[in-house]
């Protein structure tokens, strides 16, 4: 059964934790010769700064940046998730089993991408040139991304099945708190990941502005994105309104 | 058709678009671009593995790292330069905290349970861990790949 001893608990000091960071080390090794003041610099032939003022800058960036995702990403979020749920919900709950199969194979994306195409990939469109008016934006935004969003749920509640809400629905629940206690939870990643994906366009919206440096900002929305769609694969498993 | 197969497919459909869309000025830079990517996932692998499947003391650090990692390394080097070397750099620091992302979060999903009984059955872990993390490395390799090529 020796084997068996690298189960996932090792404790301190053992082979098991020596063999773990020696797993660690070449990365480790790369990202503190990258990173790391002035070797990573040194190597590509850039000015040296103090690691400090590099983690107080990261941090001033985040604040910003972070304040600037939430007051864009918000009402978008607030308009887009419950109309393309609404829109997906209805559609699952009334096609038979074999019509929400021909939905998600073939009919759903094609005419996602037939209505996405000129405007995902539309420069004039959206962000990428702001209106005058954020509200007229933001309802432009939604319009753009909202058919994307409606398959995204659509394949959610397709994998999730709708078993949990129709036992909610008899047991006497509403609406909202089948919304609240079973959909929601089930859509909790797909959420997180339109939060990631609304984070790259915001971040292609705003140009950097002269308080922040460039390469700051896109270090404080790097780390968003990455944690937004971490946590889409983190929250990954639905959690059961029974337990 | 499986994962992998369709991983593979997409792999092809990026290296020959890349190959397709450079011209011989970029010739240089698709090497490098290859080569970070190869040391990338290669470095990036055991590390993943140790971060999803082993509970080490002082895992938590490791895993800081690698989130202070996934910010400063791009803002650190800034836009890729047209130096072979810089290049490089650029695609290694964009790259390894990428792909450990994303063998991390294939790694973990691995129950233990199942692992111990196909290492009872005669298998080596490795060989576990190879194939449990094989539709992973098919993703990451060419996303890697094909960041650094085109600088995004």
């Amino acid at each position: 059964m020796k084997h068996l001893q690298t189960s996932p608990d090792t404790p301190p000091g053992s082979a098991a934790n020596v063999r773990a960071w020696l797993l660690c080390a070449p990365a480790l090794g790369v990202l503190a010769l990258l990173n790391l003041q002035p070797a990573g610099k040194a190597l590509i032939g850039g000015p040296p700064v103090p690691l400090l003022e590099e983690l107080v800058n990261l941090a001033t960036a985040l604040l910003t940046v972070g304040g600037r995702a939430v007051a864009t990403i918000t009402p978008i979020l607030l308009v887009e998730v419950p109309l393309a749920f609404y829109l997906a919900f209805t559609l699952h709950r009334r096609a038979s089993a074999a019509a929400n199969e021909r939905l998600s194979s073939g009919i759903l994306p094609a005419i996602v991408a037939g209505f996405s195409w000129r405007l995902i990939f539309g420069g004039g469109i959206g962000f990428l040139q702001p209106m005058s008016s954020p509200i007229a934006t933001a309802l432009l935004e939604v319009w753009r991304s909202l058919p994307l969003t409606v398959l995204l749920f659509h394949y959610v509640l397709r994998d999730a099945g709708l078993e949990h809400a129709r036992a909610a629905r008899l047991e006497v629940a509403t609406f909202a708190q089948l919304f609240r206690r079973v959909l929601l939870p089930v859509c909790e990643p797909a959420i997180f990941l339109l939060a990631a994906l609304r984070l790259v366009d915001v971040l292609r919206a705003f140009p950097s502005n002269g308080d922040l440096s460039h390469a700051h900002e896109r270090a404080a929305w790097t780390l968003l994105v990455v944690v937004a769609s971490a946590l889409s694969l983190r929250v990954g498993r639905p959690r059961s309104t029974y337990e | 058709m499986t994962i992998e197969r369709s991983a593979l497919i997409a792999a092809a459909s990026v290296f020959l678009l890349a190959a397709a869309s450079s011209d011989t000025s970029h010739g240089p830079q698709m090497i490098t671009a290859a080569m970070a990517t190869a040391v990338a996932v290669a470095v990036a692998t055991p590390f993943a593995i140790a971060l999803g499947r082993i509970r080490f003391e002082g895992r938590a650090f490791a895993f800081g790292i690698l989130i202070l990692a996934s910010a400063t390394s791009p803002a650190l080097l800034g836009s890729a330069g047209t130096a072979p070397l810089e290049h490089f750099a650029h695609g290694l620091a964009l790259g390894t905290p990428l792909a450990t992302w994303i063998v991390y979060l294939q790694a973990r999903q691995l129950p233990h349970g199942l692992e111990d009984a196909i290492v009872l059955d005669g298998a080596s872990r490795l060989r576990v861990w190879v194939a449990a993390l094989r539709p992973a490395l098919l993703v990451a390799t060419p996303l890697v790949f094909f960041l650094c090529a085109f600088d995004l």
